[in-house]
């Protein structure tokens, strides 16, 4: 395994591009801390696609029901934490009424988790399970179980993730199919898998979709956004913060917000040092980076 | 309506790929000439990480991608890595390499992944070097795959790292790691939205349609490659058709088109 | 003349599904929309199964750990596999269900801190990949330079806030370029897709059934 104490290149310039993967990521690890810790406090912005995504949930028609599928799992909750809370609330808050299915077998512990959270909230309180939301188990076959929901929900769910019959949840009355679904919220920690909603709801049920996606995905959900089928975009851990904000139901979106902005600082800063050091050495002769 | 309301223009487009497909795999069949597909550096550079491997006595790992199963629309980028296992398998056991294989989570491929290794082994008649214990590697979930395949890289060495198929994070663990290991990384991706890692790390990259076009070099397969002309040939039709529905648009034609977008 | 079961059968199978699907794409509603419904069904019950073939694959291959080479890093990995198989399958059935306290602690606990710890790894890694990638060696790699550098910056959820060129700029990465490359990449992947169903219903896709 390569040493990390020793620094690659002869000069102090060739040094500064020759830093062991160690070094980088313990200074940006440190610099997560500090925030996390006692946190700083630092402006947040909002994008346009969040601020969609807000509105689409606020404008969702309240005879219907939304659709929240889910791939992500507990590995990503760092990253899901932020945005799954501040779904949730905004949701109840809202009165909006809401069924979560799980596309992964992670996925119900995930959800699980996150509603003993937000039930504890004051959005939380005074709503009650079966009535204003439900949780479904795992459905599995990816893709596939998707038109199998759209044309028949009671027929892919006999009984929700607690082993209760969908026909003694009063929400379930008003959810059989695609017809009854105001929106699709689909949530994953693959930023392809938004293909596979678009395919599946928009394109043959024309359901529209708000895409929760990591960090990065953006791009791939973007192709679809604004009047494509995607009405909004919530990009990970930094929309759920941005979610926070818009709907007025703060959490740990802030303290994680100034990690990110130092640790996203940090790794910027580095990209330019070893500019540096590359363009430094390469006026020398014989210098190495 | 002998057509699906509002699937006309898919219908065509299928149609029309239907007509392209049958032509050239009908000619590649009845033996006549069909356009060569181009070389790929990143095949040579396989053979070229074999032989390194050799010479500094570290293993070849080849991983499977974290985020393969025949399934979906992973399926096709799976069957190109077991093809680039076979052949890279094929070439360890000739020139006597060292290879690690990185069985993806999906524990299916475990049984794909050891029958195509033991078959390119046979095949060199170096069945008896095979240590199927240090060879096939499972690690679990994705997270124990990375965790697993850096310690491996670290702890033993990388001489070249290979990585084929649906590939996720691992794009860019993976290439990290054997670059600041020394090693070579030779890589292809069929999820285009997380080829950026080996855009950016790998010595070698294959990139979505390289990648199958690439297997079905390696596999010496005409039929296949000639089905990548008949693709090839859709997509020019498809720029052709995108560059006419601008001009459509730009010139206030759009009535003309508009029911492509029904 | 003999029949090659083992792959004839398979292959024709495969053949008529997706002409099944295929026709029906096109077609409209009718009785091959049933069959289409029904075999869509089926794909999911399949899928349900192969998660129970792969508990057995992996009881296989841990098994195999602790009684066929003398391994002992593989006998104590194999160990530690039954012994989480057995416990997790044991809660789920006499303590509650796997919706109840108990297995919902073990998972939290244990898979979900486990699985997270392993992403810390990301923080060494990624950065430093940015940081050697990054260099502005050719004219390709200063254009991924600077889109990455922007999109980095503009990750940040308080850079574009306080430097709102940033957010702009990004913005117009998103919408503009990436968007149109994007696209075109999803047609490619189309068209990929749609020669991969062509390639299986012909049986000139041999990885499928051998």
């Amino acid at each position: 395994m390569s040493d990390p104490l020793k620094i690659q290149g002869d000069t102090l310039i060739e040094k500064l591009g020759g830093l062991h993967w160690f070094w980088i990521g313990a200074i940006i690890l440190l610099l997560i801390f500090i925030p996390l810790l006692n946190p700083i406090g630092l402006p947040i912005s909002t994008t346009q696609w969040t601020l969609d995504a807000y509105q689409a949930i606020l404008d969702a028609p309240k005879d219907k029901i939304v659709v929240w599928e889910d791939e992500w799992s507990m590995g990503g909750l760092a990253e899901a934490e932020t945005g799954h809370t501040a779904l949730m609330r905004l949701l109840l808050k809202n009165d909006i009424r809401f069924v979560m299915v799980s596309l992964t077998p992670d996925t119900p512990l995930l959800h699980s988790y996150i509603t003993d959270i937000v039930t504890k909230t004051a959005e939380g309180r005074g709503k009650t399970y079966g009535i204003d939301w439900a949780q479904m188990g795992f459905l599995p076959g990816g893709e596939a179980s998707l038109p199998f929901m759209a044309e028949d929900f009671h027929g892919a769910f006999e009984a929700d993730f607690y082993g209760t019959p969908l026909s003694e949840l009063t929400i379930m009355d008003d959810l059989h199919g695609y017809e009854d679904i105001a929106l699709i919220i689909t949530g994953s920690s693959s930023q392809t898998w938004i293909e596979s909603p678009v395919r599946q709801w928009y394109v043959k049920y024309g359901v529209e979709i708000i895409s929760y996606t990591l960090t990065g995905g953006t791009v791939l959900s973007a192709t679809y956004w604004p009047d494509n089928g995607i009405l909004g975009i919530i990009e990970g851990s930094r929309g759920g913060s941005e979610l926070e904000f818009i709907a007025g139901v703060p959490g740990i979106g802030v303290a994680q917000s100034d990690a990110k902005t130092l640790a996203f600082l940090a790794t910027a800063a580095f990209i330019v040092l070893g500019n540096i050091s590359y363009f430094g050495s390469k006026f020398k002769r014989g210098g190495a980076s | 309506m002998i057509v699906r309301t509002g699937r006309e223009f898919e219908v065509l487009i299928l149609l029309l790929m239907i007509v392209y497909y049958v032509y050239w795999v009908m000619r590649s069949s009845s033996g006549k000439s069909i356009p060569q597909l181009r070389n790929f550096p990143a095949i040579n550079a396989i053979e070229e990480g074999v032989g390194r491997s050799v010479e500094i006595n570290k293993p070849v790992h080849y991983g499977l991608g974290d985020a393969s199963r025949l399934g979906g629309d992973r399926a096709a980028g799976t069957i190109s890595s077991l093809n680039f296992l076979s052949h890279t398998a094929a070439l360890c056991a000739r020139m006597g390499a060292k290879l690690i294989v990185r069985i993806s989570p999906n524990p299916h491929l475990y049984t794909q992944a050891e029958a195509i290794v033991t078959d390119a082994y046979m095949s060199e008649g170096k069945i008896e070097y095979l240590d199927k214990i240090y060879t096939l590697r499972y690690y679990g979930g994705s997270r124990g795959y990375m965790t697993g395949g850096i310690r491996d890289m670290t702890t033993l060495g990388v001489a070249l790292n290979v990585t084929m198929g649906a590939l996720s994070v691992e794009t860019v663990w993976a290439y990290a790691i054997c670059r600041s290991q020394g090693g070579m990384g030779v890589g292809g991706g069929s999820r285009w939205g997380m080829i950026f890692g080996l855009a950016m790390l790998a010595d070698y990259a294959l990139l979505g349609d390289e990648m199958y076009a690439a297997s079905a070099k390696i596999s010496g397969d005409r039929d296949m490659a000639s089905s990548f002309i008949g693709g090839d040939w859709m997509k020019f039709s498809l720029v052709v058709l995108t560059i006419l529905t601008s001009l459509a648009y730009l010139v206030g034609a759009q009535d003309l088109v508009s029911w492509i977008f029904r | 003349m003999s029949f090659d079961y083992k792959r004839n059968v398979p292959q024709y199978l495969l053949t008529l599904i997706i002409l099944v699907f295929l026709i029906e794409f096109a077609l409209p509603e009718g009785p091959l929309t049933i069959v289409k419904n029904e075999l869509t069904l089926w794909l999911t019950l399949i899928a349900s199964f192969t998660f129970f073939i792969a508990a057995v694959t992996l009881i296989i291959r841990y098994a195999k750990n602790l009684t066929e080479k003398k391994n002992t890093i593989n006998i104590l990995y194999a160990i530690e596999f039954f012994v989480i198989f057995v416990a997790y399958i044991g809660i789920a059935l006499f303590a509650g269900g796997i919706s109840g306290d108990s297995y919902k602690w073990l998972y939290t606990t244990l898979h979900g801190n486990l699985s997270q710890a392993a992403w810390v790894l990301y923080v060494f890694l990624e950065p430093w990949a940015a940081y050697k990638a990054f260099q502005l060696r050719s004219k390709e790699s200063i254009i991924l330079a600077i889109t990455g550098l922007t999109y980095i910056l503009y990750l940040a959820p308080s850079i574009p806030a306080v430097v709102p060129a940033i957010g702009t700029f990004a913005n117009w990465i998103v919408n503009v370029p990436a968007k149109g490359g994007a696209r075109g990449a999803i047609i490619t992947m189309g068209v990929g897709a749609l020669l991969l169903a062509l390639r299986m219903l012909t049986g000139k896709e041999k990885g499928i059934v051998d």
